[in-house]
């Protein structure tokens, strides 16, 4: 159950108030997410009264009407959405249960590469995947595939490079929900901090 | 479902921003770079390369890659190609700025004559060629005057001279900059040319704006506390809000805005670097661009929407319901190149991380790569963020943050 905190809903219905003295009424907020674990990024917008989305599904939330699409629905649905105000942070945040980090993974829940999602993804990285990216030194690996999400990681000139991202989402979150189109999402796990010989760099 | 393609130079700090925005709003993104992408046969439609240094070919690659894939949006996400992004859009009938408009921000000569032309207040400047006799330019300017190269960014090159000694050696420093084959070709005639102009005393900020309709929004005023006279204009800290009085702060706005008019500037993003001399604002640089680097994570508005999401919305025609930022101050610091050589190792970044109010630091050189400080060099080690309760939380956590970082550069 999507769950919005009492100073969470203080702050959206400060900002909701704001909004309404621009003389825009505020139907509620809508939370989707994006980027790349370990930094999955949640993000939160308002939705404009009359403004829906047909396929939206609504959830009521201390009061608060918080939308999600329908496709990401199953994804969210347990979402915590908090405001943090402390030295170190500052801002709303939104925690996922359902967001399990690899490297606990491991441990508890023995990763499933034999599904037939798995499987066929393993094979479009073969046999398409990494044989192009190993033009810039490239390799990718499925770590584990979980509810409808694909679980990646990239390894030699893709760690750390200034256009991994773009190889994510341009090429292999496009080949692997073309040739499995029951995956929702691709989330990249890499470090790329650590990436020692990035094929490309930024400001270089 | 509306499409915008996105030009990213394969040097960009700001791809993953961008993408992730763009994907935030549902938009179908074509990704043009000047690379070619390995999954590009792979994912057809989905990416795009293209010679950013050959406009009108690139234009006619995407007017033909239209056809195929109809485009709603044309977003630059670094200044090379702000230029190009507008011919794109010129060619396929979508909203832009002139084109002529947005060369001007690209030309610094051309930039200071029409804001002069309009009388925006804005340094007395002149313009001379690499070849000029250096002795006979040292005796016709006046001084303190500060040289840059026409087309450079990020403070590249740029050289406060005192004396018609330093100016000699501005000069010929500048000459050398500007005869590196990469930005030869990247300036053609203008890397031939250095701007001499006279140097403002004051205070400096940076406005983050978004034009609509030629009426300029402004989005954040940031105030840079380390104080910028030279012999180097090395950016360290932003932060916002602004402490400067509302007046000044309106008066920065409005001299903006008239620069915007006079540049012929009208929509988009718009980033503008202003002196204050006493209480009067002077137009230093104005861009048709974002915050370079990664300084617009920086930046929050409404319930957390990025820069980038807001730039995006506004290309796409898609409503923008939040353009207040948040009531936290936040700043962040580029972390200068202190000596030129091999970065063999960072330490403190946890450290440095823990300091309060710190919200991240982002190394983004790599170990064993070359490092270049200024002027000559045009990157920074990293980035550290602060998000706190006043400007002065966040500068002095900034400060701190980056007392905790010791970087070994090895020298050649």
């Amino acid at each position: 159950m999507i769950e919005v905190t009492e100073i969470a809903k203080k702050k959206i219905m400060t900002l909701m108030r704001d909004q309404e003295d621009q003389g825009t009424i505020m139907e509620g907020i809508r939370v989707t997410y994006s980027g790349m674990l370990p930094t999955l990024e949640y993000r939160l917008a308002f939705v404009e009264a009359g403004k829906e989305e047909a396929h939206d599904v609504v959830v009521s939330a201390n009061g608060i009407k918080v939308f999600v699409e329908e496709r990401n629905a199953g994804f969210l649905s347990d979402v915590r959405i908090d405001f943090i105000e402390s030295l170190q942070q500052t801002g709303f945040k939104v925690d996922n249960p359902k967001v399990v980090m690899p490297a606990t993974v491991a441990p508890t829940s023995p990763a499933n590469l034999n599904s037939p999602e798995a499987i066929a993804i393993k094979q479009i990285l073969d046999t398409e995947i990494n044989p192009a990216i190993s033009s810039h030194g490239g390799y990718i690996s499925l770590l584990d595939v979980k509810e409808q999400i694909a679980y990646i990681q990239m390894s030699g000139g893709c760690q750390g490079c200034g256009m991994a991202d773009v190889t994510l989402k341009q090429g292999v979150v496009v080949a692997i929900k073309k040739a499995v189109p029951e995956i929702i999402d691709v989330l990249d796990t890499t470090d790329h901090g650590k990436g020692n010989n990035p094929y490309f760099t930024p400001g270089k | 479902m509306s499409r915008v393609l996105l030009l990213i130079p394969t040097i960009s700090y700001r791809t993953s921003d961008f993408l992730t925005a763009a994907y935030k709003l549902g938009a179908d993104v074509i990704v043009a770079s000047n690379e070619r992408q390995t999954l590009e046969d792979i994912a057809k439609g989905h990416t795009l390369t293209l010679d950013f240094q050959n406009l009108n070919e690139s234009v006619d690659t995407v007017v033909s890659f239209a056809k195929e894939f109809p485009l709603d949006a044309v977003v630059s996400t670094d200044e090379d190609q702000v230029v190009l992004a507008a011919m794109i859009s010129a060619a396929l009938g979508l909203p832009h700025n002139p084109i002529a408009s947005v060369k001007a921000t690209r030309y610094k000569d051309i930039l200071r004559i029409l804001l002069t032309k309009a009388h925006v207040a804005t340094p007395m400047a002149y313009c001379f060629s690499v070849t000029d006799p250096i002795e006979k330019i040292a005796q016709k300017v006046t001084y303190p005057c500060v040289l840059k190269p026409i087309h450079l960014s990020a403070s590249r090159g740029v050289i406060r001279a005192n004396t018609k000694e330093e100016f000699k050696d501005a000069f010929i420093r500048i000459t050398k900059i500007l005869s590196d084959p990469e930005v030869r070709k990247m300036g053609k005639v203008s890397a031939e040319k250095i701007l001499v102009e006279s140097f403002i005393a004051g205070s400096e900020v940076a406005l983050e704006g978004l034009l609509k309709a030629g009426s300029l929004a402004v989005l954040s005023l940031f105030d840079k506390p380390d104080p910028l006279n030279g012999p180097f204009f090395e950016e360290t800290i932003y932060v916002t809000p602004s402490q400067l009085s509302p007046i000044i702060q309106e008066k920065i706005a409005v001299c903006a805005e008239q620069a915007c008019r006079a540049i012929g500037l009208k929509e988009g993003p718009v980033h503008a670097e202003i002196r204050l001399n006493g209480d009067v604002p002077y137009v230093i640089e104005v861009a048709a661009r974002s915050i370079g680097g990664i300084c617009s994570r920086t930046l929050r508005f409404g319930l957390g929407v990025s820069l980038e999401e807001i730039i995006l919305r506004h290309a796409l025609k898609m409503p923008i319901d939040a353009m207040k930022r948040e009531d936290f101050a936040s700043g962040v610091m580029m972390i200068p190149i202190p000596a030129s050589g091999t970065l063999s190792n960072v330490e403190g970044v946890s450290e440095a991380s823990k300091v309060a109010y710190i919200e991240g630091v982002t190394i983004m050189i790599r170990r064993k790569q070359k490092v270049i400080p200024l002027p000559e060099g045009r990157r920074y080690l990293g980035f550290i963020f602060a998000r706190g309760n006043s400007p002065d939380d966040v500068v002095s956590a900034l400060r701190k943050a980056h007392r905790a970082l010791r970087f070994t550069i090895v020298a050649e």
